[in-house]
């Protein structure tokens, strides 16, 4: 069983590793600054808000395109709101993935905007991935008694 | 900074305000996306800003109507069921006078124009950050 300082220090390799490959933006260090002791959990629901918006929206973006004649005015309004929400917590990947999707969108473009639906869900997919992975790392700090190191 | 007594109705709790303004300042954010909504209030909130948020227009027009005012709306520029502007059109018809701001993570130039020509004042790039919104209070304070 690893001790406290190793694991702070795989936690602050980790996140660094989330930050090189682009996954996680500056956003997300912010949203740090917003948790305190009158909202200690503030990051984690905020994260957790952003996967159940994420799944919904994807959901309905998934029926959308399939339908026979594709509401183009819906797809709009999702793509937006999943790169105004992927924006606002440094989901990086995901918002740059959104940017063509909502040009294809505005085209009309069928083939375009199912080929951007499957690449936000892979970038969804990762970024999911990788915040359960890095809260759960936080877990294992403070279930040891140690603090979480934040930059 | 602005200087003054800080922010009065503060929930029981709460820690003290990152700034403190002369005026008792309220914000309106409207945005369709719950994620958005909790970390904009939560910004503004942590800089002494008394602040809503509600997820489309209609929701902002029966606040007003019944009788809420506040210093700055934020709108979020493309809502499914009305836009930026459609929104902005609708406020300043009820004889709103709050600044109004668009917001979105980008802008088309006609975008920016049909928002201003409904009587939106200026827009605030989404993410939203202290290093945007912060002037933007200061100025409002001021006047």
């Amino acid at each position: 069983m690893a001790g406290v300082p190793q694991l702070q220090k795989r936690l602050v390799d980790y996140t660094a590793s989330l930050f090189h490959e682009g996954v996680l933006d500056e956003q997300f260090n912010q949203l740090q600054l917003l948790q305190d002791d009158s909202n200690p959990n503030f990051v984690v629901e905020v994260v957790s808000l952003f996967f159940e918006d994420s799944e919904r929206l994807l959901n309905d973006l998934t029926k959308t395109l399939n339908q026979q004649d594709v509401d183009f005015n819906k797809v709009g309004a999702n793509v937006h709101q999943l790169k105004g929400s992927s924006s606002s917590i440094g989901a990086q990947r995901v918002q740059r993935v959104c940017i063509a999707f909502r040009n294809y969108g505005e085209e009309q473009n069928i083939e375009g905007c199912l080929k951007s639906l499957q690449l936000v869900k892979h970038e969804y997919a990762i970024v999911k991935n990788k915040l359960e992975t890095l809260f759960k790392l936080e877990q294992q700090i403070l279930a040891a008694g140690g603090i979480i190191p934040r930059s | 900074m602005a200087l003054g007594s800080a922010n009065g109705n503060r929930a029981e709790g709460a820690t003290t305000p990152l700034m403190s303004w002369k005026n008792n300042l309220r914000a309106l954010l409207v945005d369709a996306s719950s994620t958005c909504r909790i970390i904009g209030k939560a910004y503004l909130t942590s800089y002494g800003v008394e602040t809503e948020a509600v997820e489309n227009g209609e929701a902002a027009f029966d606040l007003i109507y019944m009788g809420a005012s506040f210093n700055v709306i934020i709108i979020d520029m493309h809502m499914r069921e009305m836009n930026g502007a459609q929104c902005a059109r609708r406020l300043r018809t009820m004889g709103v006078q709050s600044r109004l701001l668009g917001m979105s993570t980008s802008y088309r130039e006609h975008e920016q124009h049909e928002f201003l020509a409904a009587g939106g004042n200026g827009f605030i790039q989404k993410p939203l950050h202290p290093s945007k919104f912060v002037p933007i209070l200061q100025e409002l304070d001021n006047n």
